[in-house]
């Protein structure tokens, strides 16, 4: 931060303080409405504002507090104006719109401790003090004419247009119930933020919450003054409390902007922490959440090139980074210019910017390690996903050439057999020689091919796996196996990819017991196992098979591997096999 | 040359409507390809069936069957529009909604379930045959005969695969070469009169093979011919 903010800010808070110091001096007297007695402390109040904001500034550059309450200090001051310069002007901004010290105290209370507006929440809630503050105060402006024993000519409201006693009285009505409404509002939106804050949240925000109670008790009854409560004692006792209140207001700010601070000694033990790091990724998420006291920090790591978004989860999972409008700060960490994480935190920490910075050069190569490896996860994430998209497409195809061919080559040689027949009928009663007998003959040829073309469909993707389930399916593969086979199949139906992985397993299963076992009895057993199933292929043959010997239990590894699943065998010589697939229940 | 040429024509001949009886040689063809229906409605016409209505899809089928109560009902399996099973589906509907009414569902599938679920637990007058059995006409209209006639039907083939499954314990491989074709033919749904038809046998023979067919595999002696189907595909399932 350069430094002519801060000294701007103390050169304005220096004229302020001594223009309203001076202003009874002043050789015109006039009507001013904070007596004498009163000049102290009332001094005090906007030099304290400014002085804890230049504190605010120099020591918490990055939060806006500091500056926010310069300008509260400020704004207190603001009304001096109309007493310093004679001009109808100055005096009528300054009685009618007086009050914006309270609106930014509001949005002092409502930023802390970043001095930024984080929620749509938070933001309305400002907003809606200020829509009031013009709105009441410009009502005011044009109803209201005070005149006081003792002013001059020159003042008097130049916005005045028309007004009633009792237009007064409402308008003046209505702006205090608005005051009020807006202190229980915000000492409300306080309150939310204490109980959502983090660790470090809550202790910056802290003596905040402390002075919330004491400056939203003093603004209602300064409103409900000289309105429903009266007398003199009274209304001397609310100013005491209010200036009381007001003045020692900025020091809590102040304390609870530096509250923030950790020391040293953290960013040290996270060094010696990660000195000794080879864990999982969650460890260097807890150490630095430690080191930064913020348990709800969150790290996540930049792989470029990806689908969807640029950062990943340290499981490799796509993350989107919260957006502005988030109660979450995020802090991106760079290596060579270039980032490579993101730390999302709690925005507290914002107020400590050289903690983060230590705290993340001590990490940065750890960071850039993890984010290696999450860029290895997410990639295997993604070739995961597209192997299963891939043996699913090639299912979907399966059961179309399938559908095809039923619904399209058989179909019509069905057809044909059907026509041929006919003419074999007509022939036989009319046509000579043997050509109801060559008919017949083509008619057996062709029958035979529909048969050829039927097992074919079948085997390509069996219908009956689709209309009636795994069970049905197995069962009329079993049928078809010169082995005896018996079929177990205690598992609730699944999705397809599942059941016919498991069909496959079984039917490549079943044909090696088939083909080479030298088997007497096999059996399929399909089980529950969780939210998935357990597909197993026994025999009593000579075993000894292995991945490597068949291309076709290669691929079916492949392919149960390809939906998430394990496939195994146990085959030892002379004492049968036993493929064992488990797949999941919930694979697309 | 068909050697039997009008359903109407032998021994169980079906009685002519009398008075708001449903006419048994009424028929209603499902199926969604035009050609084959135009194909097979020219076949049923040409054995003496009046074929009274058509259907491209199963919905369509169920509609003009509750119209027309046809004696019998010729569906395809695979229909749109989800193009599984829902001739089979309907083909169940109209059983339970009219049990007079005679259903041959065809079929390109050799899939002994669906064979059962449409015999369910009451095989009168049902039949599933593959589809390629319309090449020999005389041989369909013998089955649809069958099925006119309260009886059941079962593809020859698909009993082939149900004699054909290898079992552990397998008391069928016991049969001697008769004996199986007999109980092929019983799982076929043939009556004993047919069987003896079929083989060349009389009907006392048959009555042996079958005590002992019945003693080898087991089962309790059934005289019911439609018990005694559900009983044989049972047996040849488990």
């Amino acid at each position: 931060m350069t430094r002519r903010p801060v000294l701007l800010a103390v050169l304005a808070g220096v004229a302020a303080a001594a223009f309203q110091a001076l202003t009874p001096y002043l050789p015109w007297g006039w009507y001013r409405p904070v007596p004498m007695n009163w000049l102290l402390p009332e001094t005090a109040v906007g030099v304290s504002f400014v002085a804890a904001g230049v504190a605010g500034m120099v020591r918490r550059p990055a939060s806006r507090v500091g500056a926010l309450m310069v300008a509260t200090g400020l704004a207190w001051f603001a009304p001096t104006v109309g007493f310093l310069i004679p001009l109808g002007i100055f005096w009528s901004l300054s009685i009618n719109f007086g009050s914006l010290y309270l609106v930014l105290l509001a949005q002092l209370f409502v930023s802390f401790p970043t001095g930024r507006l984080r929620t749509r929440w938070d933001r309305g809630v400002v907003a809606g003090a200020y829509a009031w503050y013009v709105l009441s105060n410009v009502a005011g402006a044009l109803t209201w004419n005070p005149v006081w024993p003792g002013v001059r000519l020159w003042q008097h409201n130049v916005f005045y247009a028309f007004g009633s006693p009792r237009l007064n009285d409402v308008i003046g009505t209505a702006g205090d119930v608005g005051a009020v409404v807006f202190a229980v509002v915000v000492a409300g939106t306080v309150v939310r933020h204490w109980v959502r804050a983090s660790k470090p949240g809550r202790r910056a925000l802290a003596p905040v919450l402390w002075a919330t109670a004491p400056t939203g008790a003093w603004v209602i009854l300064d409103q409900l003054n000289n309105r429903v409560l009266t007398g003199a004692r009274l209304d001397h006792a609310i100013h005491t409390l209010g200036y009381l209140v007001l003045t020692t207001l900025p020091f809590g700010f102040l304390v609870g902007l530096l509250r923030v601070r950790l020391g040293r000694v953290a960013v040290e033990n996270l060094v010696v922490e990660l000195g000794g790091h080879a864990g999982p990724p969650a460890g260097l998420r807890q150490a630095l959440a430690r080191a930064l006291g913020d348990p709800s920090l969150q790290i996540f790591y930049r792989v470029p090139g990806l689908g969807g978004g640029e950062f990943v989860d340290d499981a490799g999972r796509p993350a989107a980074l919260p957006g502005a409008d988030s109660a979450r700060s995020v802090t991106v960490l760079d290596r060579d210019g270039a980032p490579i994480a993101a730390l999302v935190h709690d925005p507290a920490l914002e107020g400590e910017p050289e903690l983060l910075e230590s705290a993340a050069a001590a990490a940065r190569l750890a960071i850039d390690n993890e984010r290696l490896q999450a860029e290895v996860r997410a990639q295997l994430r993604e070739v995961r996903a597209s192997r299963a998209r891939i043996v699913e497409a090639g299912d979907r195809e399966r059961q179309r050439v399938e559908r095809n061919l039923h619904d399209g080559a058989q179909q019509r040689l069905v057809t044909l057999s059907m026509a041929l027949g006919m003419i074999r009928d007509r022939a036989g009663t009319y046509a000579p020689g043997d050509l109801a007998g060559d008919l017949d003959e083509a008619i057996g040829e062709l029958r035979g091919a529909i048969g050829d073309l039927r097992r074919l469909a079948r085997g390509i993707h069996p219908a009956i796996l689709t209309n009636e389930g795994l069970g049905a399916a197995l069962e009329s593969l079993a049928a078809r196996c010169p082995v005896p086979v018996a079929v177990r199949c205690q598992a609730a139906r699944c999705t397809e990819a599942v059941e016919v992985t498991a069909y496959f397993v079984a039917a490549e299963g079943l044909a090696n017991v088939a083909k080479h076992a030298h088997a007497t009895r096999a059996t399929v057993t399909v089980t529950q196992n969780g939210a998935g199933i357990r597909v197993e292929v026994a025999d009593n043959g000579a075993g000894g098979v292995c991945t490597e010997t068949g291309s076709g239990l290669r691929g079916l590894a492949d392919r149960v591997a390809a939906i998430g699943g394990t496939f195994s065998i146990q085959s030892t010589p002379g004492r049968g096999t036993r493929l064992t697939a488990e797949l999941p229940g919930d694979a697309r | 040359m068909r050697a039997d040429p009008s359903p109407l024509a032998g021994p169980d001949r079906v009685a002519r409507p009398i008075g708001g009886a449903p006419d048994r040689t009424r028929a209603v063809l499902a199926e969604d390809s035009a050609l084959f229906r135009e194909g097979l409605t020219r076949l049923l016409t040409d054995a003496g069936y009046n074929v009274v209505a058509t259907a491209a899809d199963a919905g369509e089928l169920l509609a003009q069957v509750r119209g027309h109560r046809p004696g019998v009902v010729v569906t395809d399996i695979r229909m749109p529009p989800t193009h599984t099973t829902e001739g089979l589906v309907a083909a169940l509907q109209i059983r339970a909604e009219f049990p007079e009414v005679a259903v041959m569902v065809l079929s390109q599938y050799v899939e002994t379930t669906y064979a059962m679920k449409l015999l369910g637990d009451n095989p009168r007058g049902v039949g599933y045959l593959l589809k390629d059995r319309v090449a020999n006409s005389r041989e369909l209209c013998e089955a649809i005969q069958r099925v006119l006639r309260g009886g059941s039907v079962i593809d020859p083939e698909v009993v082939t695969e149900l004699l054909g499954r290898r079992r552990s314990r397998d008391p069928v491989s016991e049969l001697t070469d008769r004996e199986r074709e007999i109980l092929a033919l019983m799982a076929e749904g043939r009556s004993n009169q047919a069987i003896c038809e079929r083989l060349y046998l009389s009907s006392r023979t048959v009555e042996t093979h079958v005590a002992h067919i019945f003693t080898k595999l087991a089962l309790p002696p059934s005289t019911d011919d439609h018990r005694r189907v559900l009983a044989v595909l049972a047996y040849l399932r488990a």
